[in-house]
């Protein structure tokens, strides 16, 4: 039998992101998933499966790609609920996006993308599934930070969100910094990229396990919205949903069984780099993610 | 050939999800429980990372990774330990000489609290090999002992695998949700440098290398897995003074009497401590190919004996008891309900010794 193919999805967020959580939590109606243990933005890997789902079965009917009726159903498995046929289990296992680095806001250099060793030590596992060496993680105390760009250490502290950090500069977090803005948000030289890619290299913070929870608590957005009726007046609300925010950077392992060249050549086709909906509120613009692709080898 | 032993870790890449027997169809059922790894799914996981089936498996046994890089086992507290509610202090369920002559369904075999415990309430939590062999070895008094500094549980009420509710939702080809499909299941989600072992019986002569990821559990869910060393099951006593034996369940057991294993010649079941039984269901997705059935048809439900159990055994012969200890301490204690099972991780006794209620 072929070994499995292992691949790494890279997402960053173009526009707020909503994978809807089941419960609402304190003045929160519709929250984002998040990881039971630790607090973190998630995107659950059912709700990632159904995504690329759709986008493979857009593709298809769109023409002018491999997808077919026939790989969509092999790869991603039989649809929920179809009649008149034997269920079977997908070839592509797809794991949790979990977060890499979110944005929060600053008082310099107008926000940073913050992560956490933990974070960094999930990401650098997925790596090492793909034989690919990674930085070391760097260690740092609960109530200070690491900084990848020398612009951040200017001031003894600075201001994250709502909490102030004392940073100083790390070789270790400037090596992530540049190996996730290459490969999550795009190449240097690009005049799409380049501008974000430059702003990753110096604006990643590495903070510590006093701080990273707080962030990824308060630093998501809350949108208060209502529902008019036709005499403009609200009818339902106001309701508060929550939002991934955007530049959000996601990662999930993806593993693709018993691989041929056509099922690896569109899942590679439908993650190269083309944007990806993920979540709710599409109509209203929200869940735009760029989608890029790390292989083996 | 001799068998070794060789352990696999198995790291969740994120969740797990088992089910807890019931069926469950989106668009039919709404809801869908988990349950903690049975044997089968981590004997199931070992045979796809070997790509070939051990002469036996041995778990799972939930582990810790140690800041030395060491892994430190971690079993469910035993079922004998109780408390008065809320209170720092544990004693142990022993046979009470006061109830002798109680007629019940159950037998004679009786255990209770020390009798000046009043109302007593199970515990839970993982005990830390280290410290089970203090358990086993009978040192703990069963008439009253400090439950954190004597088996230092893990967390206070925190368990390690955490419940996560998660909702799914199928779509329809125009983008809105379909009716009726909407449904709610929980997984579980180990904390950070958890992971499962299993410990596997091996051929010595053959090439077992293990290669990950390999699927864990439901939907679609995966584990990395890696082999590891330096991790042993808790030591058992050489002594049974009395001929008192301890049998703990390591993993949930299937046998054909129901919660009441077969008792070993020369050897009498004096009390059990048994928790309520839990639903084990067992598919075989590999043998529905082979039969070119439905996997359906290879689904099984049965009732085991969840892990935990304790059964308290007196030989009449301490010599004697001390020969079974040696051959059975962590290996399942049969015969197992149906062939296979005891090769697949089902029923591992823990063997130890026990003290009456005054000591």
């Amino acid at each position: 039998m072929t070994r499995p193919v292992e691949m790494l999805l890279l997402l960053y967020a173009e526009s707020p992101v909503h994978a809807g959580a089941n419960e609402s939590i304190d003045v929160i109606d519709l929250p984002i998933q998040r990881e039971a243990s630790t607090g973190y933005p998630v995107i659950w890997g059912q709700s990632l499966k159904g995504a690329l789902r759709q986008a493979a079965e857009d593709a298809q009917r769109a023409g002018g790609s491999a997808w077919t009726a026939q790989l969509v159903r092999q790869v991603f498995g039989s649809a929920v609920g179809a009649d008149g046929e034997e269920s079977a289990a997908g070839l592509l296992m797809v794991g949790d996006a979990q977060l890499v680095a979110m944005p929060v806001p600053a008082l310099r250099r107008t926000f940073a993308w913050v992560t956490s060793g933990m974070a960094l030590a999930r990401l650098a596992r997925k790596y090492r599934t793909l034989g690919r060496p990674v930085p070391p993680v760097p260690a740092v105390a609960p109530d200070r930070g690491l900084a990848s760009g020398a612009a951040w250490t200017t001031m003894d502290e600075q201001v994250l969100g709502p909490c102030v950090v004392p940073l100083e500069t790390s070789e270790d977090v400037k090596q992530w910094a540049g190996r996730l803005a290459a490969d999550a948000i795009g190449p240097a030289d690009d005049p799409v990229t380049g501008h974000f890619h430059d702003k990753f290299v110096q604006d990643l913070l590495l903070v510590g396990d006093d701080t990273m929870p707080q962030l990824v608590r308060e630093c998501t957005e809350l949108n208060a919205r209502v529902q008019l009726d036709d005499g403009k007046t609200v009818a339902h609300g106001p309701f508060y949903s929550e939002y991934l925010p955007a530049e959000t950077v996601l990662a999930a392992s993806l593993t693709l069984r018993e691989p041929s060249d056509v099922s690896r050549g569109a899942v590679r086709e439908l993650l190269g780099g083309a944007p990806l909906q993920v979540g709710g509120d599409e109509t209203l613009g929200k869940g735009l993610m760029w989608a890029r692709l790390e292989e083996a080898g | 050939m001799t068998a070794v032993e060789r352990w696999l870790a198995f790291t969740p890449r994120d969740t797990v999800t088992v089910r807890d027997g019931r069926s469950f169809q989106a668009g039919t059922d709404s809801s869908a429980e988990t349950v903690r790894p049975w044997p089968s799914t981590i004997a199931g996981a070992v045979r796809t990372a070997y790509g070939k089936e051990p002469e036996a498996v041995r778990g799972p046994v939930l582990a810790r990774r140690t800041g030395t890089g060491g892994w430190e086992p971690y079993l469910p507290m035993p079922a004998d330990v109780v408390r008065p509610p809320g209170s720092p202090r544990a004693c142990l369920l022993r046979p009470d000489p006061e109830l002798a002559g109680i007629a019940t369904d159950l037998g004679e075999g009786l255990l209770a609290p020390p009798a000046t415990t009043g109302k007593v309430e199970e515990v839970q939590g993982w005990v830390p090999g280290a410290r089970f062999a203090d358990y086993l070895h009978g040192t703990i008094r069963p008439a009253g002992f400090d439950l954190d500094e004597t088996l230092r549980p893990y967390g206070a009420g925190r368990d390690p695998l955490v419940p996560e509710r998660r909702v799914g939702l199928a779509r329809t080809g125009g983008r809105t949700a379909r009716e009726g499909f909407l449904y709610q299941s929980t997984h579980l989600r180990p904390l950070d440098g958890w992971s499962f072992l299993a410990c596997n019986d091996v051929p010595e002569d053959d090439d077992w290398t293990p290669q990950g990821p390999t699927p864990f559990g439901g939907r679609g869910r995966l584990a990395d897995v890696a082999e590891v060393s330096g991790v042993d099951w808790p030591a058992a006593p050489t002594t049974f003074p009395d001929g008192r034996v301890l049998v703990y369940l390591a993993t949930p057991a299937l046998w054909p009497e129901g919660w009441r294993p077969e008792t070993p010649a020369g050897a009498d079941l004096v009390g059990a401590a048994v928790p309520t039984p839990r639903p084990v269901a067992t598919a075989s997705p590999r043998e529905a190919r082979r039969r070119g059935a439905r996997l359906m048809s290879t689904v099984a439900l049965r009732w085991a004996v969840p892990a935990g159990a304790v059964y308290l055994l007196r030989f009449d012969d301490p010599a004697r008891a001390a020969a079974w200890a040696r051959e059975q301490h962590a290996r399942p204690w049969g015969p197992p309900a149906a062939a296979r099972l005891d090769t697949a991780g089902f029923g591992i006794a823990l063997i130890g010794t026990w003290k009456g209620p005054g000591s």
